[in-house]
């Protein structure tokens, strides 16, 4: 009897719930992002179990180049994973487990061509950008030179990834590390067609060792390497006050490239290679094979 | 003699005057106005703002940029030249994720490795007829025939050629533009035409090609055959029986200006949005291939790549990093090539699209402009007179640009603005001379004020 009399109450509610349906969809379609997902790194085999997009209470899977709406949540739950990130509130940012859930705020400036040419009027009264350096000299194939760890022995942890750039030579490149005593086997050997390699330091290494690089017409330069399985204890104030891990990366490289003697510099460039596609990172990548160190 | 009282009143505005500037200097904004002054008078800048205001996203073409940047080639270990089994598998991803067409952005002219060479024609070879079109950039190089004009430019052969004959959905493009005697990009080239004994033949731009596979109104590919036959024999056969016009599209200007509305930044700097199929789209996307790359170099699965990022979007797969050596000069900065082409291409339709204008028609446009800006402003004052033009200029802009291409549009204000500085010149010039002969060297300076009458008074 009850249900009898609030059937056209009930009718009205279905049907106005169906037909705010589509007013939603259109909703989601007109909004304005607050930025995009830029990239997803992670092992696991199904990403939906590593990370995903919280949003309106509902889990939406992590998708390269998807949007972020104001009020999302990006949720790491696998502790390799991270999740790359730029909106107009984080610009770019690498969201991984420690620093899981992280909420996105703000939206993107949408207008059309009045606010755009109001922006361009806006420039007017902004000042030019300060000038940068550029290097004019013509570029050449010169000798095969490595500016990174040459001063000192080496240390490097066995196990660990070794980044090493050069600069010169004739591609294609080889670089070996090998045993330092007469006729020592190679423990690890890559190629490589550009000016930086990445290489495997096998963890059965030990002792002294030898990184080589040859190029193709059978020049090459030579590191000496120390295998320490024991590297320097990194304050815990770096890892704790680091933002992001890939920040905690660049910062532990440029504690142990303040060491010393100079024997960890090997060790904090694998470091910062690590941290991925993080400018800061690259920018001390570039440094280093330019044969420069940072400087307090 | 002057009295003191004079002298001070001379004196004042001087002192206010360097009081006001030697207080703005002191907290730095002397700087940023005479930035703003500069600023003002950049030719570039103005062509920047004619092309918002002119409407040059009317229909525009949704575009992303896969970007092969320092990034990805840091990445693959700096090579050379961008390994080809990465472009194919990212026009893979392209198709799979169905785009509303693709463009290969590459010089495909010389052999590179083999298994990338090999991967290539592979997805070539196998690339679906009802997969998104494609089309592949043609290299251009100077014609090896004695007496051939320095500019006249050939086709290349392509590594690809064989495994394109016959392809309905492949097309060759050139991705040419024009660069102005400063060495600035400002206009692209629609189609490049090359006689031969045999007829000869038109390759279209990338930018035709988008407006054709990727407007909102999509058009046949036959469309372009169409266009370019017509162009062939009209270059190439003038004498011959006329060929009958080609219908689209509607304003097929070889030379015009591209509308730089795109600048080499982030995803997030200040994107534009446009209206497409009732939904708000960002007019420009560009994603790095690294971050469509796992860290063993392949490249991701489609599904872990949002549907929004590519689909019934126009795809360009182009390369920024340093070796590319493809960056160029343009109104809005230094931007390689690819960004280059994606200006092109976003901003075609509202250029193919509008009514076409021959250089008499622009020039009567321009002259009554003018004529309508001097009878408005003859009679105003220096300041209301500017006010009055700019409100003139930034309305033509509007109007002509819904009717005309938006650099049309352009072309035409920009005109008119410089016949009314013209006349200005002349006027203030011809000023000088009438009073030369009265006034003597005295006609260059400012026409004193009128003193106030005296006073008179009755007599009784």
């Amino acid at each position: 009897m009850l249900l009898a009399r609030m059937r056209p109450a009930l009718l009205a509610f279905a049907f106005v719930a169906a037909a705010s349906l589509p007013v939603r969809a259109e909703d989601e379609a007109m909004r304005t992002p607050a930025g995009y997902i830029v990239g997803v790194e992670t092992p696991a085999a199904d990403p939906d179990e590593a990370a995903h997009i919280l949003r309106e209470g509902q889990e939406v899977s992590v998708q390269i180049g998807g949007a972020l709406f104001d009020g999302d949540q990006v949720v790491v739950r696998e502790p390799r994973t991270s999740v790359v990130i730029e909106t107009v509130n984080d610009r770019h940012l690498r969201v991984d487990a420690a620093h899981s859930p992280h909420p996105i705020k703000g939206e993107l400036p949408a207008g059309g061509r009045f606010s755009a040419f109001a922006a361009m009027v806006g420039e007017l009264f902004r000042a030019r950008p300060e000038a940068r350096t550029v290097n004019l000299i013509g570029r050449t194939d010169g000798t095969l030179r490595l500016q990174l760890g040459r001063t000192v022995t080496q240390r490097v942890v066995p196990g660990t990834r070794l980044w090493i750039a050069w600069d010169g030579g004739m591609k294609p490149y080889t670089v070996e590390i090998r045993g330092r005593a007469e006729g020592g086997t190679a423990l690890a050997t890559t190629r490589a067609s550009g000016r930086s390699a990445v290489v495997a330091l096998p963890r059965k290494a030990s002792g002294p060792l030898l990184l080589a690089v040859s190029d193709a017409v059978g020049a090459q330069v030579r590191i000496d390497l120390l295998a320490d399985p024991t590297p320097p204890a990194v304050p815990e104030w770096i890892s704790e006050g680091a933002p992001t891990p890939a920040f905690g990366q660049v910062a532990t490289a440029l504690w142990l490239l303040d060491r010393k003697p100079a024997e960890w510099d090997l060790h904090a460039a694998a470091i910062a290679a690590e941290a991925g596609n993080y400018g800061a990172a690259e920018e001390l990548l570039l440094r280093l094979a330019e044969g420069k160190r940072p400087a307090r | 003699m002057k009295r003191p009282s004079r002298w001070i009143g001379l004196l004042a505005k001087p002192a206010i005057l360097a009081s006001v500037i030697g207080f703005l200097s002191f907290f730095g904004l002397a700087d940023q106005i005479a930035g703003f002054s500069a600023n003002l008078g950049e030719k570039d800048r103005i062509v920047r703002w004619s092309a918002v205001l002119s409407g040059a996203t009317r229909d525009a073409v949704p575009v992303t940029l896969i970007d092969i940047d320092a990034a990805t080639m840091a990445l693959l270990g700096h090579p050379q030249r961008v390994p080809r089994d990465l472009v194919a598998g990212l026009a893979s991803l392209a198709a799979a994720k169905r785009a509303s067409g693709i463009f290969l952005d590459m010089d495909t002219s010389q052999p590179g490795s083999p298994a990338g060479d090999q991967a290539l024609l592979a997805f070539i070879s196998a690339y679906p007829g009802d997969a998104p079109p494609l089309a592949l950039a043609r290299r251009l190089g100077p014609v090896e025939q004695a007496g051939s004009r320095d500019e006249a430019l050939a086709e290349q052969p392509s590594i690809l050629d064989a495994a394109v004959r016959g392809r309905a959905n492949i097309l060759w493009v050139t991705s040419i533009s024009r660069i102005d005697e400063d060495r600035v990009v400002r206009r692209w080239e629609l189609s490049r035409t090359f006689c031969a004994p045999d007829g000869g033949r038109t390759l279209p731009s990338p930018q035709l090609f988008a407006a054709a596979v990727a407007s909102a109104d999509p058009r046949p590919l036959s469309d372009i055959q169409a266009f370019a036959a017509a162009r062939t024999q009209a270059i190439c056969d003038p004498g011959a029986a006329t060929a009958p016009a080609s219908p689209w599209p509607r304003n097929p200007d070889q030379r015009a200006a591209i509308a730089f509305l795109i600048a080499d930044g982030p995803d997030h700097a200040d994107p534009q949005f446009i209206r497409r199929d009732g939904r708000n789209v960002p007019l420009f996307r560009r994603v790095s291939a690294r971050a469509l790359m796992t860290s063993a170099g392949t490249i991701v699965a489609p599904r872990a790549v949002a549907d929004d990022l590519l689909r019934d979007r126009f795809v360009i797969i182009g390369a920024s990093h340093a070796e590319s050596l493809d960056g160029h000069l343009t109104p809005i900065g230094f931007l390689p090539g690819a960004l280059i082409v994606a200006n092109a291409v976003a901003t075609a339709p509202a250029v193919l699209s509008g009514q076409p204008l021959g250089p008499l028609g622009a020039t009567l446009i321009a002259l009554a402009l003018f004529g309508a800006m001097m009878v408005v402003t003859s009679r105003l004052r220096a300041v209301a007179a500017s006010v009055v033009i700019a409100v003139a200029v930034l309305v033509s802009l509007m109007a002509l640009g819904r009717i005309f291409a938006p650099s049309t549009a352009g072309d035409i204000v920009l005109a008119a603005f410089g016949m009314v500085a013209f006349l200005s010149t002349l006027e203030g010039l011809y000023t000088i001379c009438k009073e030369w002969r009265a006034r003597g060297w005295r006609a260059l300076l400012k026409p004193e004020k009128p003193q106030a009458s005296q006073r008179t008074e009755d007599i009784a």
